[in-house]
């Protein structure tokens, strides 16, 4: 366990699935060299077989008594599919083929390929959400635990799992150790790469470039350490920011707010069921497990009380009226971490979202 | 050409040419100028209406403000003096059971960004209609398959994408593509009829005489389709 | 159990047999310059040729369920190639020549392609020479260096130059037309190399690539005729090594069709290369090429009253163990010096990491003042022959030859 820990948490009751954090984490780190099918980030429809194909059901992570579990490395043709291009060129050039604009190759799969089919009947029951997802930075990583090499480690000052490219030999071992799929082979340059949590913006005091582009603001970054953090609130003070598939055994540290607003059902006359809720909560347990009821009712009442008294700390935290609202980075922290390891503390290039127990106020000048 | 010619022309497009389009995949950032309604901040998002709102400048309206109530007698006549439902106009038909939906894309305004590989990269990467999973599977159509959508008008083909969130008597395709995206180059168009909305010609031609926004208007949901698995080609 | 007891005592007949020729390589002296020799030198027909045995190294139960679950990995083989060796005044060139049906190259647009491959391993500079490294990638004190050639399509690491800036995206550069077009060469010129690689180690996990240029090596790998020919020169001196009189080396090949790669691989023992006309160490002769004294099967009888497969996998019945490492095929490339050091020495060589993570209810070791201490009990009280037997035994584990 490092010292400190960074977190990140997603209110998925305000995912509207647009794919922006997808594009900001694309084309901040993964558009190139080796990277293109890679998302760090990626927004899923569930149900749904997800990104890679099933992920789910591909191993990694640890039993009851510790043991990591192996795993299934996915394929780049048929779990991830491969990235595509198109004939910009010949379309300029007025060659050939240029009477249509199509792919090279014909799409069997990609990071997006279910993207609202969701499950049930239409009108009835049909149902889906959002499930966005990033490197967990887990407390316990499978793909840490799965490196043969010492190539994967979880920095002390933050705890986020990186991959030294000067240590990584390509085995690959790491992907089958992670049960969420969430590092990559880059096979180009026959090394594993992953989510970095934008360690550069975040010492900087810049937020994750998928949290900071979102525009449900649905993500909150923060030092679960920190009890005046949003992250601390929503995990630890209420309970109702829950880890993914923590059965997984390797103790995550992206939290989500389950998706409790979904709408009623409708009969076979298309009249609304009173009190039914299309989404199954043991969908979400299955997600979540079993304290994703004690959250759903917290938000509930929280919810109730908010709109019969108009306060609730807790429905303030979730509307996040302002971007500092969501954030609360500790630049001043970084630097003196790096002060002791003799490195160059960094200056903030955003001063807005530093708040953090360590920064005193006023103090990040 | 008419890129060429737009590059060439519009101040807003500046500094941008055809080639540096190109290079980065097919698309353009607007410059500071391009905004209308509010202006384009380099650092912080776009929010449309600040001119009407914080410099009370009126709208492009007959009456300057948001128009609710058109006294208009064909309007009246037709029924919508203020805005109402009503039942599309298309055939009822036992061959082209199916309503043809185009709701707007999710990342595109109309084409615009429509040839992005990196937002292709996040759907179908061609043009695709949810169909209702229930329908779809007793034709014989399988997710990711290539169906013909037809009627008396043309034909197109999109990749099927089986869905639970599809009506049973609909499709779902998101606009924005262009013809020659699709294959054969026929777009969706081929099977809307796109009949002018009698609306159009109150008071002559041209929605209560061409104001600044003025886009000519068909009716919603009138185009009745069928589908089958595509038998000679796939995406 | 008596029959498989007398297969796996004929198995260590039959290698014991081909002992003399597996455990040295006589390196002939030859005047032409190696520092560049390639698979087709003329040079190459002065070379005397031994058969050498790699063995699967499966010490470990790696976690990739697929390469888990393929037949030749669930019974590995040993593999027989063919080596021979040269040296000059400066440098030392070895030829490993092996069968592989398939011709795998790793792909660089694929995440589960694997590629062929081989190594050979240096005992690197250490104060007691004849105390070898852990066959393993070496041991704390005693380092090795791996030269280390894989078949791949051609490699992109720009980072590997401390290159940040032709990392980024062209379409994000800035640059346009003829600049651009520069960009593009450079990213080419960078980032277009051979997967060849120099590693140096204190032991399993600690292997680390010497990126500074510090190490001269030549390796290449060629396929033909159902086979790779493997050539590799290097300096005989360097910061890292010094080889003379008699060299041990230890060879490794990977086969991709097998998704071979660490934990997946064929390894030779450490075996001696006697540079001719030097004079032999004869202590190091003497650690590489003796054989156990021991009486296996009261070594087998000993192993069972002792426990050993309590924590460690022997038999292919035996569980497999997250405790220790597995025993099933130790004999191939373990030798009777580093066998008989673990009995009476558990903490000698204690390979890390591993378990703390991926199984950490059955930790193989503590640390106690900085140092690892092998869970292992100490057999030191055992007498001098039931060691020897013990050791026989393990030597007798071996995977079937091919």
């Amino acid at each position: 366990m490092s010292k400190r820990q960074l977190a990140m948490v997603m209110d998925l009751n305000k995912c509207i699935g647009c794919q922006t954090c997808t594009v900001a984490c694309k084309t901040q780190w993964t558009n190139r060299n080796g990277r293109e099918y890679m998302y760090w980030n990626n927004v899923e429809t569930y149900p749904g077989t997800g990104y890679p194909k099933n992920w789910m059901e591909l191993g990694g992570g640890f039993d009851a008594a510790g043991d990591l579990q192996p795993g299934v490395i996915p394929n780049l043709e048929a779990d991830y599919g491969v990235p595509w291009d198109y004939n910009y060129e010949s379309l300029m050039g007025g060659q050939a083929d240029s009477n249509t604009f199509h792919p090279h190759i014909s799409p069997t799969w990609g990071p997006n390929w279910d993207e609202d089919e969701g499950a049930g009947a239409f009108p009835q029951d049909n149902y889906f959400f959002y499930l966005p997802r990033i490197c967990n930075h887990c407390t316990n990583p499978g793909c840490l635990s799965a490196c043969p090499r010492d190539a994967i480690f979880k920095r002390e000052e933050d705890g986020v799992v990186l991959v030294d490219l000067d240590r990584c030999q390509g085995y690959r071992y790491c992907i089958a150790g992670c049960p969420y799929k969430k590092i990559y082979f880059n096979p180009k340059i026959s090394k594993s790469e992953k989510c970095i949590l934008c360690f550069p913006r975040i010492e900087q005091g810049l937020p994750p470039a998928c949290a900071q582009q979102c525009v449900g603001r649905i993500r909150f970054v923060g030092f679960l350490d920190d009890e005046e953090s949003q992250v601390h609130k929503l995990v630890h003070k209420y309970k109702v920011a829950l880890g993914l598939r923590s059965d997984y055994g390797t103790q995550p540290n992206v939290y989500y707010i389950p998706p409790t607003e979904s709408p009623a059902k409708f009969d076979a006359e298309g009249k609304i069921i009173e009190g039914s809720t299309r989404l199954p909560v043991g969908e979400l347990e299955k997600l979540f497990g079993p304290e994703v009821h004690d959250a759903i009712k917290t938000l509930k009442t929280e919810m109730k009380k908010r709109k019969e008294t108009g306060v609730s700390e807790l429905m303030d935290l979730l509307i996040a009226y302002q971007h500092s609202d969501m954030f609360r980075l500790d630049n001043n922290y970084y630097q003196q971490v790096a002060k002791e390891n003799k490195r160059n503390p960094l200056a903030p290039v955003d001063t807005r979202y530093i708040a953090g127990k360590f920064t005193k106020a006023g103090g990040h000048h | 050409m008419a890129v060429q010619a737009a590059l060439e022309k519009c101040e807003q497009y500046e500094p941008w040419t055809m080639e540096k389009m190109y290079k980065v995949g097919g698309f353009l950032l607007i410059n500071e100028k391009a905004a209308k309604s509010s202006p384009l901040y380099s650092d912080r998002p776009f929010n449309s209406n600040e001119d009407h709102l914080y410099k009370m400048e009126r709208l492009e309206t007959l009456s300057g403000r948001q128009t609710f109530y058109v006294d208009h007698e064909l309007y009246i006549k037709m029924g919508a003096a203020t805005n109402t439902g009503m039942e599309g106009i298309r055939p009822q038909s036992k061959d082209y059971p199916y309503v043809f939906m185009t709701p707007h894309a999710r990342w595109s305004i109309h084409s615009n960004y429509k040839t992005s590989r990196t937002l292709l990269r996040l759907q179908r990467g061609v043009p695709a209609a949810q169909v209702n999973r229930v329908v779809a599977e007793a034709k014989g159509i399988k997710d990711g398959d290539t169906i013909r959508i037809y009627n008396a008008l043309g034909e197109f083909y999109a990749m099927a994408k089986l869905s639970s969130s599809a009506p049973a008597d609909g499709l779902v395709l998101e606009h924005g593509w262009e013809p020659y995206m699709y294959l054969k180059n026929k777009g969706h168009n081929e099977v809307v009829p796109t009949a002018l909305n009698l609306l159009e010609m109150a008071d002559g031609w041209g929605h209560l005489k061409f104001g600044g926004l003025w886009d000519g208007n068909q009716y919603a949901y009138d185009g009745a389709v069928n589908y089958e698995k595509a038998k000679d080609v796939q995406y | 159990m008596k029959k498989l007891l007398t297969t796996i005592l004929s198995l260590g007949v039959a290698a014991s047999a081909a002992l003399a020729s597996e455990h040295a390589i006589n390196a002939v002296k030859v005047s032409e310059k190696l520092d560049a020799v390639k698979a087709d030198s003329a040079v190459w027909s002065k070379a005397k040729f031994e058969t050498v045995i790699l063995y699967p190294q499966t010490a470990i139960y790696m976690n990739d369920k697929k390469a888990n679950a393929l037949p030749e990995n669930v019974n590995p083989k040993a593999k027989k190639v063919q080596v021979g060796a040269l040296y000059d005044g400066n440098n030392i060139a070895l030829l490993v020549k092996w069968a592989d049906g398939t011709k795998d190259v790793q792909s660089n647009a694929s995440t589960t392609s694997y590629s062929d491959g081989f190594a050979v391993q240096f005992a690197g500079i250490s104060k007691v020479p004849q105390v070898l490294p852990y066959i393993g990638m070496g041991s704390e004190g005693r380092p090795v260096v791996v030269h280390l050639q894989k078949a791949m399509e051609t490699v992109y690491e720009p980072n590997g130059n401390k290159d940040v800036a032709h990392q980024i995206n062209r379409q994000q550069t800035g640059l346009f037309g003829k600049e651009l077009a520069e960009f593009d060469a450079k990213v080419a010129a960078l980032g277009n190399h051979d997967y060849e690689k120099v590693f140096v180690g204190e032991g399993y996990r600690s292997l680390t690539e010497i990126k500074d240029g510090s190490v001269k090596s030549n390796a290449a790998m060629t396929y033909a005729a159902n086979g790779w020919t493997g050539t590799l020169s290097r300096p005989l001196k360097d910061a890292y090594v010094n080889l003379n009189g008699t060299v041990p080396v230890s060879i490794a090949v990977w086969d991709g069709s097998k998704m071979g790669r660490n934990g997946i691989k064929n390894l030779s023992p450490w075996i001696a290369i006697n540079l001719e006309g030097q004079k032999p160490n004869a202590a190091m002769h003497a650690e590489l090429t003796t054989d156990s004294k021991g009486d296996p099967v009261k070594g087998k009888e000993a192993a069972a009253a002792n426990g050993c497969n309590g924590c460690h996998q022997i038999e292919t019945s035996d569980p497999v163990s997250f405790l220790s490492p597995s025993l099933k095929y130790v004999g191939g490339y373990s030798s009777v010096a580093y066998l008989r050091e673990s009995i009476l020495k558990p903490s000698a060589v204690v390979v890390p990491g591993y378990n703390r993570n991926a199984h950490a209810n059955t930790p193989w070791y503590n640390i106690e003042k900085g140092k690892r201490v092998s869970t292992m009990t100490d057999y030191g009280f055992l007498d001098k022959e039931t060691v020897d037997n013990i050791v026989a035994y393990l030597k007798s584990l071996k995977a079937e030859v091919e």
